[in-house]
């Protein structure tokens, strides 16, 4: 059931029907609770299993931790548990593909069958939830949810369970203990942010996928006019695929009276790797932060210990978002250019550039390393990267209509980051705003069934 | 409070417009439905059209013609289908071409109770193919086929269709787009109007052209394609579905029926197949099939008509005539005592 369906919509209005006949915080608990559950079971029943193992056992782990005062013993089983679950599910096949390869080129003539596991929807995402919420436990950084229906329901939650934001038990769960008072403003900018991240799916991402599929499909076919111009139409489809889900979820979750944290602040205007990480899916940049960089020393323990923390975290990143090197790669691409940033911002002639030059720089830097995230392969990634230096550049085939769209959003994400369009904030601009997108996607966008990109992590 | 003031102003906007829209603006040009006008190929699935038109059908007192390409002449022009052979052998129009390239009777029971006007008290003719009997896929009752044509007019909840399993989300989709006449009126506006169905396609196929192309459609005329030649139509074994086991008749009998419970006077005609192109056994079927249906027929109070066509080259394929053939339908129907009287001549 994706956000922008028919079903959804029906489901939604349904669930909002019940939800709002009582304004008591245990009667809407209880309604999310259930709707969350029929959500994820909307998907395949089977995931149920999952969702509710994942729940009782991070639930008795910390209760146990409580209990025994081993802290660390059941700190290691939930992690334990966690990365058991994310090898069986998501990288058992990688795994075996490559103790496979590793036979193959030691001349053993056997290869391990692959498991063929299917990958539940949204898996890292509840898992890394949970597991955060054990490990703030664990630093007593928050304290021991007592009810597992309530642990339940913040694991749970439908808006945020598929792909984020990845929320912190000390933020989520006393909104959802308490469940605050649903007001005219929480509708209102719930029904702005939904139809936002709706038009960000649909109108945008999902078109300039048609681009940027066709290039990333097959590179050889293409030369460097067209392969720059299909690694910048995927720079700026992941970006509105992934924050137009982050805008629905947190619309959805708005007009249910819950504020979910940001997870997206203009990325393609950062001036440094660091900025865009502060910018991109900061949910589960902070995780990684707060829970990987910072337990193993952070930037406390010298140069070469940064550095090692800095690979480490950026090169898991990679590989929690998927089971292929060239997700690694990416994660040991980003944490290359963030370590030579770090020692070029300390030469003068770097620390005085304008920053709007860095801003540029640091986005074309982006888009490269968008090229490793997209590509089938390792090895596809450097052909792309090859051949946009290598071939001739011609004309690209990108539609105007997509250039100028592309162009479009660019400019206006400067125009944000220096406040210059703040007065579109205002009741009327939003207002003249949702009908305009409505008419837009009701007019110009043939029906989409596209799932979002970070589904599949 | 302000915030959600101009909200709730622009759904009332987006909820008024959406509603009045469609009949205020139908963009539809209706003084082109006259003479021998048909449906243009490229709009068939353009029901909002199919829906002004009937209504324009419904207004006048011509006999509306209904049915599948047969009767809207896939091998012929506006001239020469069979609408058009019967109006040349009277003396005035008589007959008006309700015909659709490409719909099946599942998919027209379906056009009939979504989209056209309801015709009452009048007299219609239904033209009736056994081509959606000559297998298990025709008759939607084989294995689930992705390919089905006009999809959004079969039925989404019941009766089941064994071919036809969309998932719950389409159906949904096809349940509410087609309650709602906005969508109807966009798709309209998307195939009379611009370029292409999809404005993005269209870009990414014509990615340097000038956006303004888009917006101004040249229609292309229909090129009717060519039938096999006689000398080359091969014998085929036909897996007919019997009238008591096929869907797509069920769904034929049915529309014939509601179109009776309005009052209409039905007559049902039942196009001739290329029996020049069927295996003995495959022939001899046939004809039972025939016979049991005029005999269903009949006992329903439906008037069938089932013209012949005596030689194959009067044929473009298994089920479609050729104009020559259309001529001799039309000659043998205006011979027809049956037919006649029922056109009240």
């Amino acid at each position: 059931m994706l956000f922008h369906s028919w079903s959804f919509l029906l489901f939604f209005i349904a669930v909002y029907a019940v939800f709002s006949i009582r304004s008591t915080p245990l009667w809407k608990r209880n309604i999310i609770l259930a709707a969350s559950f029929i959500f994820y079971g909307w998907w395949n029943p089977l995931y149920l299993l999952l969702i509710s193992w994942v729940i009782a056992f991070d639930y008795t782990t910390v209760l146990f931790m409580e209990r025994t005062g081993r802290k660390k013993l059941f700190l290691s089983l939930s992690i334990t548990d966690t990365i058991l679950i994310l090898c069986l599910f998501k990288y058992s096949g990688f795994i075996v593909n490559n103790i496979n390869s590793v036979l193959s080129s030691a001349g053993v003539d056997y290869s391990i069958p692959l498991p063929g596991v299917m990958l539940p929807v949204g898996i890292s995402f509840l898992l890394f939830l949970s597991l955060g919420n054990t490990i703030d436990c664990y630093f007593g950084r928050t304290e021991r949810e007592k009810s597992i229906i309530q642990y339940a329901s913040f694991v749970s939650f439908f808006p945020s369970l598929l792909a984020g934001p990845i929320e912190r038990g000390h933020h989520l769960m006393p909104l959802l203990k308490s469940w605050p008072e649903v007001t005219r403003d929480d509708i209102a900018e719930g029904v702005y942010l939904f139809t936002q991240g709706m038009f960000k799916k649909t109108a945008l991402a999902d078109y300039f996928s048609l681009y940027a599929d066709r290039i990333f499909g097959n590179p050889m076919q293409f030369t460097s006019g067209d392969l720059i111009a299909g690694a910048l139409a995927f720079t700026w489809q992941i970006y509105f695929d992934f924050s137009g889900y982050t805008d629905m979820a947190r619309g959805v979750a708005r007009m249910l009276g819950i504020n979910l944290i940001e997870n997206f602040s203009l990325p393609y205007m950062a001036a440094s790797t660091g900025d865009f990480w502060g910018r991109w899916h900061i949910s589960l940049s902070s995780w990684f932060r707060d829970y990987l960089y910072i337990p193993l020393g952070g930037n406390r323990q010298g140069k070469i210990k940064e550095t090692r923390n800095t690979f480490a975290t950026m090169l898991l990143s990679g590989l929690w978002h998927g089971a292929s090197w060239n997700y690694v790669l990416w994660g040991f691409v980003h944490a290359a250019i963030h370590t030579i940033g770090k020692q070029l911002g300390k030469f003068k002639p770097a620390a005085e550039t304008p920053v709007f030059i860095k801003r540029i720089a640091v986005f074309i830097l982006i888009v490269f390393t968008w090229i490793f995230f997209r590509s089938e392969n390792a090895g596809d990634a450097f052909t792309f990267i090859e051949r946009i230096f290598t071939t001739d550049f011609t004309m690209p085939q990108m539609p105007f209509y997509m250039a100028g769209l592309i162009t479009g959003c660019y400019l206006f994400q400067w125009l944000k980051e220096y406040k210059r369009v703040e007065f579109l904030d205002r009741p009327q601009f939003r207002g003249a705003a949702i009908l305009l997108m409505l008419v837009y996607i009701i007019i110009f966008v043939t029906y989409s069934s596209n799932e979002f990109i970070y589904f599949q992590f | 409070m302000k915030k959600l003031k101009y909200i709730v102003i622009s759904f009332l906007i987006l909820l008024l417009s959406a509603a009045a829209i469609p009949y205020i603006l139908p963009l539809t040009d209706s003084t082109i439905f006259t003479g021998n006008y048909r449906i243009p190929y490229s709009m068939g699935e353009d029901y909002f059209l199919y829906g002004r038109y009937s209504k324009h059908v419904a207004s006048g007192n011509t006999i509306p013609v209904i049915g599948d390409s047969v009767i809207w002449g896939h091998y012929t022009d506006n001239e020469h289908t069979l609408p058009a052979q019967l109006n040349r052998l009277n003396p005035e129009i008589a007959f008006t071409n309700m015909g659709l390239d490409g719909i099946h009777p599942a998919a027209m029971n379906g056009l009939m109770n979504i989209y056209s006007a309801k015709f009452k008290n009048r007299k219609i003719i239904a033209g009736v193919n056994l081509l959606w009997m000559s297998s298990p896929r025709h008759d939607l009752t084989g294995p689930v086929n992705s390919e089905i044509n006009h999809m959004p007019l079969l039925p989404q909840i019941s009766p089941g269709i064994p071919s036809y399993q969309p998932s719950f989300e389409e159906k949904l989709s096809a349940l509410i787009t087609r309650s709602i006449p906005l969508f109807s009126w966009i798709n309209h506006i998307r195939i009379s109007r611009f370029a292409e169905k999809s404005f993005y396609l269209w870009t990414m196929e014509n990615p340097h052209k000038n956006l303004s192309e888009y917006f101004s459609r040249k229609e292309e005329e229909f090129k009717a394609p060519q039938g096999i030649q006689p000398e080359k139509m091969q014998e085929q074994n036909i897996e007919w579905v019997t009238t008591d086991r096929s869907l797509q008749w069920k769904f034929m009998l049915d529309t014939l029926l509601s179109l009776k419970k309005d009052g209409n006077e039905v007559a049902a005609l039942i196009t001739p197949f290329n029996t020049y192109m069927m295996t003995e056994k495959s022939r001899r079927e046939y004809f039972a099939t025939l016979a049991g249906m005029e005999w269903t027929l009949r006992e329903n109070g439906i008037i069938p008509i089932i013209p012949l066509i005596p030689e194959k080259k009067y044929f473009a394929d298994s089920s479609h005539p050729t104009a020559e053939g259309y001529k001799l339908i039309a000659e043998d129907l205006m011979k027809n005592r049956e037919f006649m009287e029922f056109i009240g001549k």
